[in-house]
């Protein structure tokens, strides 16, 4: 049974979606496990063979036990989990007592601090609309997926900001596992994480957001999804807030917040002109970093933005 | 008296946002405030449409589709002149 979340001690296997005598390749969802916040898709990370199925449906099991044996080169049990912390980002639901829990935790135990930077989009604009131009809907880019490809590629850049504050110490991540808060349609939000996301292009980065809010939206996830964040955005763009200076998730050390996309007076090169522009900021762990490293990060996500274009041509 | 245009945006709408009531929206509601739609539902919206009848609202005329009345607008046009 794979851990699909900090505070999660056992699930229930609800459904098993592979029979004895499968063949299973990495990636395939292989049961539907119900936790105390949602039901969650279980993943196999290693291909080979479904030998036998150790719990029948309905059965609670602890987590770590074994709940299938498949055979493969390397012998690995079915739905291992990634590399991550255990003690890392739990999952919120719409159950307002997990986020206050958190957010308490957070507001209680971290020194918070906030900087912040207008970046004019005039040019991200612009290659936008160039690529979405010649494409149907389904293939089309929308801005908070730029946005957050930017804030991977800055957060591996920067890498004070990317990982774990842990026993007074910070553990930095390997790769930037990009936690991202989505509003549920009915109420609440959820945070999904999307795995090494500083590997993705834009279009990668598209496309990994859009399948996990549609799975946020149908309310089934899967275990990669509640993998440990390392660093998390929040963009609340669409709601017509300026300026969101947001509530570290800990263990991690920062969080990202992007406001409305709008239009404002910019200065460019001495003239006065009207440009597309949105407000980012980087709540910081003062523990862990300081101001310096912040603007750092946000200067690093505007020169990414800047160089926009040849990335969207990127696989 | 409801067409093949307001049938379309209603059934595309239905499978982007099961919670929505079309029959509460009214003809000058914001998409994307009234019916609370962020940029990615607005795709997948677009994306139904498309599915459905064939008409591509290119990323230019987003402006010219805000509200609800203007989709439906849009596509009555788009299926007309299509024809």
């Amino acid at each position: 049974m794979p851990s699909l979340g900090a505070d999660m001690d056992d699930g229930v296997l609800n459904q098993w979606l592979v029979s004895v005598g499968d063949t299973v390749q990495r990636g395939d969802i292989v049961a539907v496990v119900e936790t105390d916040k949602s039901d969650i898709e279980v993943e196999v990370f290693h291909p080979g063979v479904v030998r036998e199925l150790l719990v029948a449906e309905g059965t609670r099991v602890a987590v770590g036990d074994p709940i299938a044996h498949i055979d493969s080169a390397d012998a690995a049990e079915i739905a291992e989990r990634p590399a991550s912390t255990p003690s890392a980002s739990v999952p919120v639901t719409d159950d307002r007592r997990a986020i206050a829990a958190l957010m308490t935790r957070s507001w209680r135990d971290i020194p918070h601090f906030h900087v912040t930077r207008r970046l004019d989009l005039t040019e991200v604009d612009r290659a936008l609309r160039a690529y979405n131009e010649t494409r149907p809907p389904a293939d089309r880019l929308v801005m908070a997926a730029v946005l957050m490809w930017a804030v991977a590629a800055a957060a591996a850049e920067v890498h004070e900001v990317n990982g774990w504050w842990e026993a007074d110490a910070f553990r930095p991540a390997s790769d930037v596992d990009l936690g991202v808060v989505v509003a549920r349609r009915t109420a609440g939000i959820e945070v999904v994480t999307i795995p090494q996301a500083n590997t993705l292009t834009p279009g990668a980065l598209m496309t990994a957001l859009d399948e996990a809010v549609t799975r946020v939206r149908r309310g089934r996830l899967r275990s990669t999804d509640v993998v440990a964040a390392s660093i998390t955005v929040t963009a609340l763009g669409d709601l017509g807030a300026d300026t969101v200076l947001g509530v570290i998730h800990p263990p991690q050390v920062a969080l990202v917040g992007f406001g409305r996309v709008h239009t404002e007076a910019v200065v460019r090169d001495g003239v006065l002109s009207v440009a597309p522009v949105v407000d980012m900021s980087l709540s910081g762990d003062h523990r862990a970093l300081d101001g310096l490293v912040a603007a750092r990060f946000l200067d690093a996500a505007a020169t990414h933005l800047m160089h926009l274009e040849a990335r969207l041509h990127d696989g | 008296m409801m067409d093949d245009a307001q049938r379309i945006v209603e059934e595309a709408l239905g499978d982007v946002a099961p919670e929505i009531d079309p029959t509460e929206l009214r003809p000058d509601d914001q998409l994307r405030s009234s019916a609370r739609l962020d940029s990615l539902d607005f795709l997948h919206l677009l994306a139904a449409i498309h599915q459905r009848c064939g008409v591509e609202v290119p990323e230019h005329d987003y402006a010219a589709v805000a509200t609800y009345g203007e989709l439906i607008d849009y596509v009555r046009q788009a299926v007309t002149s299509h024809r």
